[in-house]
């Protein structure tokens, strides 16, 4: 316990002399007033506290932990080296927490006598004072300094986790202390060099940058992004902690698995970058490229490439969807309807699983279109310059609302078909006219095909209409499906 | 013994339903294709109502369209174990073997009449009708596509010898899925991807600006402007070069294909 006397010390002594007194003389010198989040932000996001005090003694904490409960009897306890990590990981979280419940208990003891409200202060209201302390900076970024507060410690503690995370995956697949302590350094060395040397361009890369709320906004210029980078960072390591307990033989059979979904987001991720390459001028925005890349058919006109990566794109996931129905009825049996008790329960089953995925499908097509903006510097995601004359909303709900509606009209109709003809293949065809029906000369907004695609919300004709017609549509193919199910005895 | 089976094969599979469907293939694209063309459209000459009709939806389907032709039957025989009782009268490869011959043959000449009936159509039948109005052609030079270099020495030249480029395609993809289906278990699959890769190829050779050597418009050059020759034979030999070597698959580590 004596250690954490020994921290809270040098916090408190950093504090009071290094930032305590610095705000105090610009105030004073500027003659503007504080109020208490100048000091606390300023403690929580201190560049040089972070970096040379805190971080080396948060690795050798993690370092520490990791080399002692790494041995064959805590390991045959937990069963799994998934779990021996998860464990790992919450014992660190304590550690973790007493510290930064330290620290701030440090930040808050240290204004005392100001005022505590929660809005920025004049200070912070002034662009003069920007060079001398944080919040001018943060003033700009975020509406409330509790919120700025808030997202600090969240930003920190996570990265911390993340880092620890990293270090024991890595851990525990080279079963090597000395590449952990080398990486260790390596990882104190990254965030001086990070800090100090590295030009914007690898921005990226530079840890202060997710350490400290204040430089990863001044870099990436929103918290949406450096949050978003976190979660990508985090899901590929929760995916890594997944398959770490599988045998190599294992992993080749998951890599079997994995690639056509691989392959497919791959391909709907080159359409984007396509159009980003083809639309490569500075006022572009995020937006401007998601209308541009899921174009589809549109009144105006037909372009092959993306009408094709219309089909691609969204028949593709069809295409996923009959794979999985294929399986589904290879497995349906006597027993498997008791068990769902009736036929209805297990078609409803499995369109509320379709459903689940389509808005999951809907949500990636658009993080990875934000990663293509965020990578050719499209950060802008409040308008529209290309398209402009209709509000966002409108292309939103086309993109969400009418895809979702539109992905699960083509699921019923595969259903329907599939189910008539006893195999899956059959509605292969269905799906291919559906294809066709989307080409000039046949193409008509009456028919339910297509309906989602951007370039229909371009000349601000009613996406409702659309919306209408898409759940007209469902509804007739519920009741049919409905029909079909009572109506005909159940053959396998 | 393998001509026996090839002649029997084709013979039994000559049924009225069949050969319903078989018509349809070729008549449905055609006819709903030129519906939909006759007016609006400015054409020259009877070439071009040929060329209009052929690039609507044929290429987009082309591969799913020769699906629907003989080789679901065979996947069916293979799901109902059916090539387990053919063992005790012929040896399984050789009638592996003439199924494939005869699906590459019914492909050939659907294929083949697929592209030659609606070029008899819009050359020789649809003048006499006078269904499309023809504007004199003046100035304007007439399309040229890859293949009109076959209409130096006629136009029939031409119809025969495009529709044979396209059977010969025809061929290709028919014998591809015929070979994927002996690989892949999941017959779904099987007989989906080479469907998948065309438009995939398409797709990919579109964004990489490569789109001369696109299946779709090697084989019905329609929607680009006219290429040389050889590059129509780049995705053609591709496909050979992948169907050669799935066969040395098959042969190498799947010598005795009873199930």
């Amino acid at each position: 316990m004596y250690y954490w006397l020994f921290i809270f010390l040098i916090l408190y002594f950093y504090g009071l002399f290094f930032v305590r007194e610095v705000i105090f003389t610009v105030s004073i010198e500027l003659q503007l007033k504080i109020n208490a989040f100048d000091i606390v932000l300023s403690v929580l996001s201190d560049i040089y506290l972070i970096i040379y005090f805190l971080l080396p003694i948060i690795l050798f904490i993690m370092n520490y932990l990791m080399f002692k409960e790494f041995n064959s009897i805590s390991l045959i306890r937990y069963g799994s080296y998934k779990k021996w990590i998860y464990s790992l990981q919450k014992t660190f979280f304590l550690h973790l927490f007493t510290l930064i419940i330290i620290w701030i208990g440090v930040a808050l003891s240290l204004t005392i006598g100001l005022t505590y409200e929660n809005r920025w202060s004049d200070l912070a209201s002034n662009h003069m004072a920007s060079n001398y302390t944080i919040t001018p900076n943060l003033e700009s970024f975020i509406q409330f300094p509790l919120l700025a507060t808030i997202l600090q410690i969240v930003l920190f503690g996570i990265s911390i986790l993340l880092i620890q995370f990293f270090l024991l995956i890595v851990f525990v697949y080279f079963k090597n202390k000395n590449l952990i302590i080398i990486i260790s350094t390596l990882v104190f060395l990254g965030a001086i060099v990070g800090f100090k040397l590295l030009p914007s361009s690898f921005m990226f890369f530079s840890l202060p940058n997710y350490l400290v709320l204040y430089h990863g906004l001044s870099n990436f210029n929103s918290t949406f992004t450096l949050f978003i980078l976190i979660g990508i960072c985090g899901s590929l390591l929760i995916l890594f902690a997944e398959i770490i307990d599988l045998k190599l033989i294992n992993l080749k059979t998951y890599i079997y698995m994995f690639s056509p979904y691989l392959i497919f987001i791959l391909l709907c991720l080159s359409g984007i970058i396509y159009s980003a390459n083809l639309l490569n001028t500075e006022l572009i925005t995020f937006w401007d490229l998601l209308i541009y890349s899921f174009n589809g058919i549109s009144q105006e006109g037909f372009n092959y490439i993306s009408y094709i990566y219309y089909i691609i794109v969204f028949f593709g996931f069809i295409y996923l969807v009959e794979i999985h129905l294929q399986k589904e009825f290879m497995s349906i049996s006597y027993y498997k309807i008791i068990r769902y008790r009736s036929l209805f329960r297990w078609f409803f089953e499995w369109i509320s699983k379709v459903i689940v995925f389509s808005f999951l499908f809907l949500f990636i097509l658009l993080l990875l279109t934000y990663i293509v903006a965020l990578i050719y510097g499209y950060t802008n995601i409040k308008e529209i310059n290309y398209f402009e004359n209709i509000p966002i909303k409108n292309y939103f709900y086309q993109f969400f609302i009418n895809g979702f509606l539109q992905l699960t009209s083509y699921s019923l109709i595969v259903f329907i078909t599939s189910w008539l003809s006893r195999e899956v293949f059959r509605s292969f065809f269905v799906v291919s006219i559906m294809m066709v029906l989307m080409l000039p000369g046949l193409y008509s907004v009456y028919i339910p095909v297509g309906l989602n695609s951007l370039g229909l919300a371009i000349n601000g004709s009613d996406i409702f209409h659309y919306s209408i017609l898409l759940l007209i549509s469902i509804l007739l193919e519920l009741l049919i499906i409905l029909w079909l199910l009572t109506k005909r005895d159940f053959i396998i | 013994m393998l001509r026996h089976l090839v002649i029997t094969e084709i013979k039994s599979s000559v049924t009225i339903r069949n050969v319903l469907v078989w018509s349809l293939l070729i008549l449905i694209p055609f006819i709903i294709r030129f519906l939909t063309i006759k007016q609006g459209y400015v054409f020259y000459e009877s070439s071009e109502v040929f060329e209009e009709i052929i690039s609507g939806f044929i290429p987009m389907l082309f591969p799913i369209l020769l699906l629907a032709i003989y080789i679901t039957s065979f996947v069916n025989e293979q799901k109902n174990n059916y090539l387990i009782y053919t063992k005790t009268r012929v040896w399984t490869p050789t009638y592996i073997v003439s199924k494939g011959i005869v699906n590459g043959i019914l492909c050939f000449i659907i294929a083949f009449l697929m592209i030659f009936v609606p070029f008899i159509f819009a050359i020789y039948i649809e003048p006499l009708l006078g269904i499309v109005q023809f504007y004199p052609s003046g100035q304007n030079s007439l399309s040229s596509s890859t293949f009109n270099f076959l209409s130096n020495s006629g136009l029939l030249s031409y119809g025969i010898g495009y529709s044979l480029w396209v059977a010969i395609n025809g061929v290709t993809y028919a014998t591809l899925t015929f070979i994927l289906t002996l690989i892949i278990n999941n017959s779904f699959v099987a007989l989906s991807l080479p469907f998948i890769s065309y438009q995939i190829m398409n797709f990919i050779t579109g964004i990489l600006g490569y789109s001369k050597f696109s299946p779709i418009s090697t084989i019905f050059p329609f929607n680009i402007m006219s290429q040389e020759v050889w590059t129509t034979l780049i995705p053609f030999s591709i496909i050979w070069i992948i169907i050669l070597s799935l066969i040395m698959y098959i042969w190498v580590t799947k010598r005795e294909l009873t199930n």
